[in-house]
Parts: structure tokens; C-alpha cells; sequence
């Protein structure tokens, strides 16, 4: 026993010594040749999903990166952040123990607020790809920086779309336009709202009914159509993560509530699996969100092929096609990585503040089809939200034109009973 | 009053549900004294199964609820030798640490293996509805209710009119005194747990149809099952069933008449009440509690 005890010992302080080498060596390469980045997204608990998705579309960027010759590599430290508290653990790991200065992450919104406490107190840079809560970046940090829209632009695109293509449409003025909004209760939903609100007064479209619940105890929506039924709007403007949106169109069939068109905010109607679910019964239903299928024309000629590289490297390396959010956290890693670390050639806060504040990427610059130019406050000003629409189970730009790939259909939509 | 009756009729659908999803857990509660904390993963099991059945071989759900049933039944038998009967009489922090640990692996087993893709099956029992008047049921529910309620007369059947079902029965209200009449309590629990887990089989294939089926799942209805198990009385199973319509009841009509995202408030506010009126719920024995975690 005390043999091999002392064997054990031997085995254990060699791996040890030549690990903490292995680390010396490894430490001292990365900071002459690779730039450092961390990572931190929601890869397993309740919001793992879109965490991968998210994760995946980071690592497509770096491997875009490190591929071309003459760049300066990009070495990912990746972290799991599945609540609030794991966030700011991880996040405090990743500054004091691996030493990174700039971190991607966070996905939810209550990982990004929680998280991006740590990071500006540690004067690390924070750079979002896909959290919308406006408040990420109003609290006046210094070194938070978000190429995507905060949820404040859902709304305005949502009432800008309905008072100018829908209301037409199904021969109806604004103001006569009877809109019922349904949404989860969490901070994306309420906030969303918000904004929808406001900005549906300013365009004279009347609100005529607000419900909310909330998504993750919710596991019947009988009562929220009957009420609808009831309030019977003309137009469905709904704010829904993922399995309470299935279960709300589900039961909206089973129930019969029939309106003239139905628009969600991202998430539950970007979903692929709306379009999975659904079939042909998800045909018609519009969805305001960053865009996915953006017409190319839209794009310069380098986004366009950084487009088609991103998919085809997504399918060789994961086995299956990206979605939304995965689009959109490569092409925001993209922007860190090529437009701005390349450029200082550092991860310094400082260097990578100053450059990417210097930012002027035209419309249609980025994959996605936004432009950056960050404001002082680190939102970009040229992200853009797009309507889009299933049809044939595809989720089709329809909305602005210049980005548009389809007509719109169904418009008004047609009864339950009499949709083929 | 239409809409009044579209909403009791909704809840005592979704009360079916929480009674399915409940009567596993109650019968090991009251049997075994112990808390199942990884029952809504082994609902997530089930869901998983019907699912993978229905997408790569066409089963339909309604014929893989018995083989979900025999699956996790034997997975139950798997799980009691490796680990719940290792915790039998040993101190509750055992216990709890044991079936949580056993809950973090099973979802994260799930996330590994199915990866966090929310799955629902698209066919058109999905969204089937029988109307009667005004009023709409949908078809996966209201078999689902049908089946909840089959299953819930089959058990106490079972429990009252078989050998093994009194043998049962003796362990859950004295299994000292059992013991000395020469019932195998080691096996009975065994039993008593592979049943439990293999109801789960049955509830996760008559979801499937109506929910999505993603690694945490059983989140979503393991509150409820734990509400539902002591707002009718720890291990009583006529108990569960009035304990889960009431709930299901509830729910709907306070989401209608006073707001959806207030629903939780109304009947963990009337579960309050009922506990302190009745501290061992509503058809519980007294002393129950004490005895469980």
C-alpha cells in the first residue's frame, strides 16, 4: 500500500511539473503570437441551444481568421455561463486566471447585465452578439460594445411594418388597425413591449389589448386565446421564447382564433423549429428580428463571400446548416477579430476601444447586412432589424426591399378552416 | 358561461396531465419515504423515447407508451440496484445529494446525446380537436386525461386487490411490522420505484404530441408534480388525482379571470392555505411527513 502510494506520488508531481512547464511555455507563446479571447456563453442548462449556436459561430470566425496566411491568430478560452451566477464566476476566472482582456459572450440578457459588471470593473472589453436589452448598453460602461440592435428596434420596425405594409393590405387605415399584443413577462418580452408601444402611439395604431405570462411555467394558453378571441384585434403582435410559442400556435389552431396577420419579435418565430414544427400550418405567420436569408445584392462583395465561406465551413465542422443566431454571433466575432484585434494586433482595452469606436462599415458590410459605427455608448447605429415571413416552411426577408428575397403572401391570412 | 366552460373543460385537461406526471412520484413518496428529485428527468427520458420512436422508426406515440413503459421500468430496476437502494435507511442528505446528483447527470446526458434542440413531432393528432358546441378539446389531451385516469383506477386496483399490491401497501404503513410478516421490503421497493419510473414511460409518450422535449423538461413539470403530491396528501394516489385537477383548474381560470403571469400566485397562495388548514394535504395521514425528507 505505502508503495505504491509513493508510486502514485511520483506519477502525480511529474504530470503536475510538467503541465505547469507545458503552461509556462504555452503562457508566454500566446502572448507574443496569438490574441486571447474568451468566450462565455449558456452551452448546457436551459439555454443551451442558442449558447452552442452561439459558441459554433465564434469558432467559425476564429477558424476564418486563423486559416489566412499574415494574420495574427486568434486563440479562444472558452467558458460554460448556464445562470447569473455562473456568469460572473466564469467571467471572474477568465479575467484573473487566464488573463484575457477581451471577452465574447453572453447571449441571454440576464448573463450579459450580470456579467458585464465584472468585465467593466476589470476594464475588460465586453462584446455582445446577440443580448437585446437595451440597458446593456445605457449604464454609460466604457467598454462594452454591441453590433447587434437592443430590443428597443423591435418594436418600431414591428409598427412601421404594420402601418405600412399591413394595414393596406387588409384595406384598413392605422388608426382603425385594432393590434393585441401577447408576450412572456421575462426582461425580452416586457421591454420589447415597451418600445412597441410607444411607438405604435406615435404611428396612431390603437393597442387595443396587452397579455402576459410567463414562458416557463406556462403549460396551457387556453385562457390567453379566449381572452384574444374575445378582444378579437385585427393583428397579433406576440413577443414568445420557443416552446411557449409552439404551444400558443398550437393551441391557436386547436381553438380556431382566427386574425388577418400575426408578426412575433425574434426568438420563438426565428426559431427553426417553428418552421419543423409547423409545416405548412407556420405559412403566413411574420417575424421581426436580425435577419438570416437577406437578398445578396445587399451585400459587398467581401460579405457576400464571407456568407458563403461561414456556411460551408458551419456544415463541414457541426454536420448541420446554422441558424439566426449562430449567423449572427459569427458575424459579429467576425467584426472583433478581423476589423478590429487584426488592427491593433493587441487585446489592450484601451487599443481595442479607440479602433473600434474608429469603426465605418457601410450597410451591408457584415453578413448580416448591418453597417457598424459605434456610438459612444458601444451600440451600433447601423444595426438593422428586418420583417420576415414563413412561407413553405422557409423564413423569407420580406421587408425592407433592398433586402427583401420574396413577396409577401397571405395577407390577410386566411381562416384555419380555410387554409389548404 | 361558453367561456367559462371552455375553461374548466381546459382545466381539467391539464389537470390529467399534472395527475400523470404525479402518480409516479407519489407512489414512491409514500412507499419509500423518499423524494424523488430526478423525476422530471426521468419524464424527459420518456419524452426522448417517444420521440426518437415516432422520428426514426414511425411509432406512433399511443403504441410506444408501452414500450416506453417497459424501458424505463427496467431502467427503474437498473437505477434502484445502482444507486436508490444504496440510500435506503440512511440519512435524508444522502438520499437528496444522490437523486440530485442522479437528476444533473440524466440532463446532461441528454444535452450530450440529443443536444439542447427543442423537439416537437408535427403530426396531425397534434392539433386534432373534437368540438362540442363551443366548446374545443384538443385529442392529445383529452387521451391523455382518458389514459391518466385508466392508469390511476388500474394502480389502486393493483394496491388494494393483489398480493403484491397489499405487500405494498403493508411496507408503506409499517415496513418494520411488514418485515416480520415476511414481506421482502427490498423488493418491494425495487418494485414500487421501477413502476414509479416506468409511469413516467407512459406520461412521456402521451406528451409528446403536445409538448416539446428538450434536456431540462422536467423542470417544467417536476414543480408542479411536488406541489401537486403534497397539496393532496404525501403518498395517497386518490389524493394526487384531486391534488392535480385542482391545480390544473386553478391555473386556468385565475389565467383567464385575473392574469396569465399571476397564476402561480393564485395556487401556491391557495396551496398555502390548504397546508396550513390541513398540514398533511388534503387526504394525507398524519405522520407521512415526518417520516419523508
Amino acid at each position: 500500500m505505502k508503495k505504491r502510494n509513493r508510486w502514485m506520488m511520483g506519477v502525480l508531481s511529474t504530470t503536475l511539473a510538467t503541465s505547469l512547464l507545458a503552461g509556462c511555455s504555452t503562457g508566454t507563446s500566446s502572448s507574443t503570437e496569438s490574441l486571447k479571447v474568451g468566450v462565455a456563453f449558456p452551452v448546457s442548462g436551459s439555454l443551451a441551444k442558442i449558447g452552442q449556436a452561439c459558441t459554433n459561430g465564434v469558432e467559425i470566425a476564429k477558424d476564418v481568421i486563423n486559416d489566412q496566411p499574415n494574420t495574427k491568430k486568434i486563440e479562444l478560452v472558452k467558458a460554460d455561463v448556464p445562470d447569473a451566477t455562473a456568469a460572473v464566476n466564469e467571467v471572474n476566472r477568465l479575467i484573473s486566471q487566464e488573463k484575457v482582456k477581451t471577452i465574447v459572450g453572453f447571449y441571454a440578457s440576464p448573463l450579459a447585465m450580470a456579467a458585464s459588471e465584472v468585465t467593466e470593473r476589470n476594464k475588460v472589453v465586453y462584446w455582445e452578439v446577440a443580448a437585446t436589452d437595451p440597458r446593456i448598453t445605457t449604464r454609460g460602461y466604457k467598454y462594452v460594445f454591441r453590433p447587434n440592435p437592443s430590443a428597443a428596434s423591435y418594436g418600431p420596425t414591428t409598427i412601421e411594418y404594420l402601418a405600412k405594409e399591413v394595414a393596406p393590405k387588409l384595406g384598413l387605415q392605422p388608426s382603425q388597425m385594432k393590434v393585441a399584443i401577447v408576450h412572456e413577462d421575462g426582461d425580452f418580452g416586457t421591454g420589447v413591449t415597451k418600445a412597441t408601444k410607444e411607438a405604435a402611439e406615435k404611428a396612431g395604431i390603437p393597442i387595443v389589448g396587452e397579455i402576459k405570462y410567463n414562458a416557463k411555467q406556462t403549460n396551457d394558453m387556453t385562457s390567453i386565446i379566449l381572452k384574444l378571441k374575445e378582444l378579437n384585434p385585427d393583428v397579433l403582435d406576440v413577443v414568445q421564447y420557443d416552446t411557449d410559442a409552439q404551444l400558443f400556435w398550437k393551441q391557436a389552431k386547436q381553438l380556431g382564433l382566427n386574425v388577418k396577420a400575426v408578426i412575433g419579435n425574434g426568438a420563438g418565430q426565428s426559431s427553426d423549429n417553428f418552421g419543423h414544427t409547423f409545416g405548412k400550418d407556420a405559412d403566413g405567420v411574420l417575424d421581426t428580428s436580425s435577419a438570416m436569408l437577406i437578398n445578396k445584392q445587399a451585400l459587398t462583395p467581401e460579405a457576400q463571400k464571407l456568407e458563403t465561406e461561414f456556411f460551408k465551413r458551419y456544415k463541414e465542422k457541426f454536420g448541420k446548416e446554422p441558424d439566426l443566431i449562430g449567423k449572427l454571433a459569427f458575424s459579429s466575432a467576425y467584426v472583433l477579430f478581423n476589423d478590429v484585434l487584426q488592427k491593433t494586433g493587441t487585446t489592450d482595452p484601451e487599443k481595442v476601444r479607440k479602433q473600434a469606436l474608429s469603426l465605418d462599415l457601410p450597410v451591408g458590410a457584415t453578413p448580416v447586412g448591418w453597417g457598424i459605427k459605434f456610438g459612444e455608448d458601444g451600440q451600433n447605429t447601423r444595426a438593422q432589424m428586418a420583417v420576415m415571413q414563413w412561407q413553405n416552411g422557409k423564413l423569407n426577408v420580406i421587408y425592407p426591399e433592398n433586402f427583401a428575397v420574396a413577396k409577401p403572401i397571405m395577407i390577410p391570412l386566411p381562416a384555419w378552416g380555410e387554409r389548404k | 358561461m361558453d367561456i367559462f366552460l371552455q375553461l374548466l373543460a381546459s382545466g381539467l385537461l391539464l389537470g390529467g396531465i399534472y395527475v400523470l406526471v404525479s402518480v409516479g412520484l407519489t407512489l414512491v413518496f409514500g412507499v419509500m419515504k423518499i423524494v424523488n428529485f430526478a423525476h422530471g428527468d426521468f419524464l424527459m427520458l420518456g419524452m426522448f423515447g417517444a420521440f426518437f420512436l415516432f422520428q426514426l422508426l414511425g411509432v406512433h406515440p399511443y403504441v410506444s407508451m408501452f414500450i416506453m413503459a417497459l424501458l424505463l421500468f427496467a431502467l427503474g430496476i437498473v437505477f434502484y440496484k445502482l444507486i436508490v437502494g444504496r440510500t435506503i435507511g440512511r440519512p435524508h442528505v444522502v438520499q437528496i445529494f444522490a437523486f440530485i446528483g442522479l437528476s444533473v447527470a440524466l440532463q446532461n446526458l441528454a444535452l450530450v446525446l440529443f443536444s439542447a434542440d427543442f423537439r416537437g413531432i408535427n403530426m396531425p393528432l397534434s392539433s386534432a380537436v373534437i368540438s362540442l358546441g363551443p366548446i374545443h378539446i384538443g385529442v392529445p389531451l383529452l387521451v391523455a386525461f382518458l389514459i391518466a385516469a385508466v392508469i390511476t383506477v388500474l394502480l389502486f386496483l393493483f394496491l388494494h386487490y393483489t398480493y403484491v399490491g397489499k405487500a405494498i401497501r403493508a411496507a408503506s404503513q409499517d415496513r418494520f411490522s411488514a418485515t416480520l410478516m415476511g414481506v421482502s421490503n427490498s423488493k418491494i421497493y425495487m418494485l414500487t420505484f421501477a413502476i414509479g419510473i416506468g409511469l413516467l414511460g407512459v406520461a412521456g409518450s402521451l406528451l409528446i404530441p403536445i409538448y416539446s422535449v428538450y434536456p431540462t423538461v422536467g423542470e417544467q413539470f417536476a414543480l408542479i408534480a411536488f406541489v401537486v403530491v403534497v397539496l393532496g396528501g404525501l403518498g395517497s394516489l386518490p389524493g394526487a388525482v384531486i391534488g392535480g385537477l385542482l391545480i390544473g383548474v386553478i391555473e386556468t381560470l385565475s389565467s383567464y379571470f385575473i392574469a396569465p403571469s399571476m397564476k402561480q400566485l393564485v395556487y401556491f397562495t391557495v396551496f398555502i392555505l390548504i397546508l396550513i388548514l390541513r398540514p398533511n394535504g388534503l387526504l394525507g395521514r398524519p405522520g407521512d411527513a415526518e417520516e419523508a425528507v
